[in-house]
């Protein structure tokens, strides 16, 4: 056998371990990479840094354990600098899974800057389930406090300090939707009818398609995957997960394009050595 | 983080238990990657019973509860009949469904079928003028732009590419006439040559969150569970 059969029938299970090893090394050893933001991550940035003081932003988070790698990040940034701002916010999912996620960083966050809930941001929860989201976001963005009616803790809406004047989507400055997909519906039946501004933060494996929005100004900004995460948690300066698994990223990423031109020459080699061997 | 050597978390506390359950569940679906196991195959129809079962339960106590059944029980205690009539038609439409399982009641379920499509096509109608009506108005660009307006997303430059990259994937999907013209056939090569490059931005796109997904569990196991690290 051949040193480039040989290198085209490397075991999965050695690549496996070899990628496993890749993503640890930033476990071991410190690394410092630049991290500098791109112009969707910076869009993202300047339109919360931009919300009028004490107006509402509502964030509408769908991820979970599934989707934490990349969407930690992004929601740990987004969450810190309203916090810091002091900019209230409301929070609210389509995913019942994915509360305990979101409401562990905002405690954390709530804690270090010393917010209220109630006064800073309220939670709504699994307010819409994912097959009615047109029809739920349309509701709400026409009557907030009457789809809505009251948070997780049973508190009418009315009676919670930060949404006494809340009537309608125009009372939001900025809506962030941070899962693995896109939530379509706040551009097409929100943005659309009422002008609020919006944000993305989604997997990268769903990005692609999604930049023909900033062009169009559908959408003000855009975190894509875990390096969205880490550009804004380089913008807040406060590096969490996201930065973490841009750095392992790196290094597999890294390992893919070592491995993909070992197997492209062996490739070629391998059938260089075939018809060599016919003639 | 406290050491290079493995020190694994005591199981005997609350969170140290979960960290323990976590760890299990994710050897036992990496395993997958050795070989097909009974491991992998017990961590997946637990993962799959869990996940159904918390969704169902959720979806009852969290929007079942607080949308219909507050308001029919309000409304009868209040005596507002509105209220109850609303909640006792969203249930006989909702049980309607439930015709599909019998041949003599599958034309109950056709009823509520009818009304669901409707709803949706009017939605889909609206929605599909609200997303994609801005991205046509937005694609016209011109190449001229003056030095003062330039933007990242406004200049001569990308706004070339654009138009170009925008009427050769057009060209692609012209499927009026044979494409003999030798224009609208160089057209449709470079098209699909654009097309390819998308596909692998798509590709490479996909990765990056597969690989997240790893890197996750890869940290959570060595620095929560075994607690390595620098």
């Amino acid at each position: 056998m051949s040193w480039a059969d040989r290198l085209q029938r490397i075991d999965n299970r050695i690549l496996y371990v070899t990628l496993a090893v890749a993503v640890a090394i930033p476990v071991f050893v410190r690394v410092r990479m630049p991290i500098p933001p791109t112009i969707e991550t910076l869009g993202a940035y300047e339109a919360v840094e931009n919300v009028p003081p004490g107006k509402l932003v509502m964030v509408q988070s769908t991820w979970d354990a599934g989707t934490i790698g990349e969407c930690e990040g992004q929601c740990h940034a987004v969450i810190e600098h309203l916090m810091r701002r002091g900019q209230p916010f409301v929070i609210w999912t389509s995913n019942p899974a994915s509360p305990p996620f979101y409401n562990r960083i905002i405690e954390a966050a709530a804690r270090r800057h010393g917010r209220v809930y109630g006064r800073d941001w309220v939670d709504f929860g699994y307010k819409v389930p994912g097959g009615a989201l047109a029809f739920g976001v349309q509701s709400m963005a026409r009557d907030f406090p009457g789809y809505m009616k009251s948070d997780v803790r049973g508190t009418p809406v009315t009676q919670i300090p930060a949404l006494r004047h809340v009537r309608n989507a125009t009372d939001f400055a900025l809506i962030v939707t941070i899962g693995y997909n896109p939530i379509g519906e706040f551009i097409q039946f929100v943005q659309s009818v009422y002008g609020t501004k919006v944000v993305f933060g989604i997997a990268a494996i769903n990005s692609t398609t999604t930049y023909s929005y900033i062009d169009s100004k559908q959408i003000v900004g855009m975190l894509v995957g875990a390096r969205g995460g880490a550009e804004y948690e380089m913008l807040v300066k406060r590096p969490g997960r996201g930065v973490q698994i841009i750095m392992a990223q790196s290094f597999g990423h890294l390992l893919i394009i070592v491995l993909v031109v070992v197997a492209n020459v062996s490739a070629l080699a391998q059938r260089r050595l075939s018809r060599g061997a016919q003639a | 983080m406290t050491g290079w050597l493995p020190h694994p978390v005591s199981p005997f506390s609350y969170q140290g238990l979960t960290i323990w359950l976590g760890a299990v569940a994710t050897l036992a679906i990496f395993s997958f990657l050795f070989r097909e196991n009974r491991a992998y195959r017990f961590a997946e129809h637990t993962l799959l019973g869990l996940g159904i079962g918390f969704g169902v339960a959720t979806t009852i106590t969290d929007i079942i509860i607080p949308k219909w059944w507050n308001p029919l029980t309000e409304g009868w205690g209040q005596g507002r009949w509105g209220m109850v009539a609303l909640a006792l038609t969203e249930l006989l439409l909702g049980l309607l469904w439930y015709g599909l399982y019998h041949r003599k009641t599958v034309w109950l379920s056709r009823i509520v079928m009818g009304l669901s499509i409707g709803a949706g096509a009017g939605l889909a109608f609206k929605a599909e003028i609200n997303d994609k009506l801005p991205q046509i108005i937005a694609s016209f660009k011109s190449p001229y732009v003056p030095a003062a307006e330039a933007t990242a997303f406004n200049n001569p430059v990308s706004n070339t590419v654009f138009v170009v990259v925008m009427l050769a994937v057009l060209s692609y999907f012209f499927f009026s006439v044979e494409q003999r013209h030798p224009v609208l056939r160089t057209s449709s090569r470079i098209g699909r040559v654009f097309l390819m490059l998308t596909f692998g931005v798509f590709f490479s796109n996909a990765i990056m969150t597969r690989m997240s997904v790893f890197i996750e569990r890869v940290w959570f196991l060595l620095t929560q569970w075994l607690r390595m690290g620098a």
